[in-house]
């Protein structure tokens, strides 16, 4: 048991170092952009009405007038202690701040995934009957939902659902940890707005993945064993066409939780996506900087665990 | 021998394929007849497009969507083209083992090969997991597998091409089939393994009693192994006979062709191999007589206008379509044809 594992420690081990030198680079980066800030960081957040006097204390405070090592070593030190320091604006601790965040955002990104994978099971279906009616009307539904921009499906829904139907409200919050059914209840529009792009991507992806594997030598094998069709699709075709399908999964899950800028500003979703958004305009560095480190963890986790899945699917993928 | 007619396995009557294509339906196959008895061996050969794939694949059931197929196809009595889809694979997965060309595509890589060799016994048969496994087990040995109990749970990838297709052979005989086809079994083996694989399915069809169907290319393959060869070219059957009748004494041009353009042992090194001249025939523009009177260098103005009839030579089971056969040689006692390869 502990032998079979082994490669996999391995494997996680060598993905975490690049992981982390991944991490250092972008990190480094995110510090950096405060010196390419046109003028000094101090002057870029106090604005242009800031005395002297302001801009030494803010200065001081930040350090935003040492060398930038320097001060990218003090903001790793930081991180260590677990403690990023305050939100300019309204002082809130960032850690806190982003954290909190960062589970609203991951709440409606897996919850969405959760409604993307309902393209999976169409696509098989689809797919084992190409040009049939369900195919056609698929594609075409599929063409238009990728082809309408997020901010036009956002707009259409809220008002379809919201306003029309009335069955979801179009704004507010709930924390899932004082009243989890009104959160759900929130969180429906934003989770389905976000999920139409997914679902259509990974149904035309799923789709063609199983289209092709299903012109593979080793089905037309199992057909002449006369194996039912729903047994083919599910022991034949599922896993061949799975590591294209995660890798797609991958990259929308991680597209997810980098936060949608979109859908979070128009419900008023207080996620990550928000959140930067409006650090963004008040040039609140610190927290910026917390959120993209956030983003570089996650898209490395999401990577690492993608590469992983390959080997538990593909027994021909040694991993190393 | 031939005086008993028990109810043969499979048999085909005028059978037809036909395909659409943006010239109009192209024809396939044209007027297959032919029929196997219990226990009994079929070679079926011809070149690269004469339709033996296609044969094969209308007769199972799994050709390329689009195939029309008319005419009649029988297996144990049972009318296969009035059968739903669905029960018809049912009954072929029960009844034919089958072997493809392609070991190394023809195995799903994903699955483990002790379930790619059992799961139609679990479905067609009711076995139970451990019957099913212990089944696999034995067969996995049985078609001369090492370790066959550690080789069940390895994964295609894991065994060499001759391995993997003693693989197919085992998953072809879990359901304990009447027929087992072998198209192109061993083609893409190399020749010593090749040899190693007809051994081990003429074997396997003596010991299990089975009838058999050997599609190939190649004659030397069919020659000492099976005891009636169907000759196909262009999607007709040119001649049908007793392997060892048709070999002894072709009647039609094409099958005579074909026997003097394989190498023979007693020639000395270097002899130049005969060809046959020019291309098989397109089937979008087929010609109007024999298919082979292009080729043929004693076609005359009638072999390009009118479809020769089967006719039978002096042995009631030899038949060719061919207005100007070879010369009849006298009849002999039935005796064993040699290994040609």
């Amino acid at each position: 048991m502990l032998n079979s594992a082994m490669p996999y420690f391995r494997a996680i081990s060598t993905r975490l170092i690049t992981g982390v030198l991944v991490f250092l680079l972008v990190t480094f980066s995110a510090t950096a952009l405060s010196s390419l800030a046109p003028g000094s960081a101090a002057q870029l957040i106090l604005g242009d009405y800031a005395t002297p006097e302001q801009i030494a204390a803010l200065n001081a405070q930040y350090g935003y007038d040492l060398p930038l090592w320097q001060r990218y070593l003090s903001w790793l030190g930081d991180l260590l202690r677990g403690d990023l320091g305050v939100t300019l604006f309204s002082q809130q601790p960032i850690l806190g701040v982003v954290l909190e965040r960062a589970a609203v955002t991951f709440e409606i990104a897996f919850l969405a995934m959760a409604v993307s994978l309902l393209g999976i099971p169409i696509a098989m279906y689809t797919a084992s009957h190409p040009n049939k009616l369900a195919d056609k009307v698929m594609r075409s539904i599929s063409t238009v939902l990728l082809a309408v921009p997020t901010f036009v499906i956002v707009v259409l829904f809220s008002y379809l659902f919201a306003m029309v139907l009335r069955w979801f409200p179009a704004t507010g919050w709930a924390k899932f940890t004082e009243n989890p059914v009104a959160n759900l209840w929130y969180v429906a529009l934003p989770v389905l707005c976000l999920s139409m792009h997914q679902t259509a991507y990974l149904y035309r992806v799923a789709r063609n993945e199983f289209v092709t594997t299903l012109q593979e030598d080793y089905i037309a094998v199992a057909r002449a064993k006369g194996l039912p069709l729903g047994y083919i699709l599910f022991h034949h075709a599922l896993r061949p066409a799975m590591p294209q399908i995660l890798t797609v999964m991958g990259l929308s899950l991680t597209y997810m939780l980098a936060g949608s800028f979109v859908v979070e500003s128009y419900f008023a979703v207080p996620g990550i996506g928000w959140t930067i958004l409006s650090a963004v305009k008040s040039h609140d560095i610190p927290l910026v900087q917390a959120i993209l480190s956030l983003t570089v963890v996650i898209f490395v986790i999401v990577f690492m665990l993608v590469d992983l899945g390959y080997a538990l699917i593909d027994p021909r993928v040694k991993v190393s | 021998m031939y005086s008993e007619a028990p109810r043969p396995i499979l048999s085909c009557a005028a059978m037809t394929c036909e395909m659409d294509s943006v010239s109009g339906p192209l024809q396939i196959l044209q007027d297959i007849n032919f029929t196997l008895a219990p226990r009994r061996a079929l070679g079926i050969v011809g070149e690269s497009g004469a339709g033996k794939s296609m044969l094969v694949k209308a007769i199972m059931g799994i050709a390329p969507k689009g195939l029309k197929t008319m005419g009649r196809i029988e297996l144990e009595g049972q009318d296969l083209l009035a059968l739903k889809p669905r029960d018809r694979a049912r009954l072929i997965g029960r009844k034919v083992g089958i072997v493809f060309q392609n070991p190394m595509t023809s195995l799903n890589p994903f699955v483990q090969i002790g379930r790619q060799i059992e799961e139609a016994g679990c479905i067609h048969m009711g076995l139970s997991k451990v019957e099913a496994r212990s089944r696999a087990i034995e067969l996995l040995s049985f078609v001369g597998l090492p370790d066959p109990e550690d080789c069940y749970d390895y994964y295609p990838h894991q065994f060499s091409g001759g391995m993997k297709q003693r693989i197919m052979i085992a998953a072809a005989l879990i359901c304990q089939p009447d027929l087992l086809i072998a198209d192109e079994a061993t083609t893409a083996l190399d020749v010593t393994v090749q040899k190693e694989v007809l051994d081990l399915l003429q074997t396997i069809q003596a010991e299990r009693q089975m009838s058999m169907i050997l599609v190939s290319h190649n004659l030397g393959v069919v020659a000492g192994r099976t005891d009636e060869i169907l000759v196909l070219y262009g999607g007709n059957v040119v001649e049908y006979g007793p392997t060892a009748e048709v070999f002894r004494n072709p009647r039609h041009r094409y099958t005579e062709a074909l026997l003097s353009a394989m190498p023979a042992m007693d020639q000395p090194a270097h002899t130049r191999l005969r060809t046959i001249p020019g291309q098989p025939p397109n089937l979008a523009n087929r010609p109007a007589g024999c298919p082979f009177a292009p080729r043929c260098p004693s076609a005359q103005a009638i072999c390009h206008e009118a479809m020769p009839p089967m006719s039978a030579g002096i042995h009631p089971d030899h038949r060719f379509a061919c207005h100007f056969p070879l010369a009849e040689l006298p009849r002999q006692a039935p005796q064993e044809v040699a290994h040609v390869q």
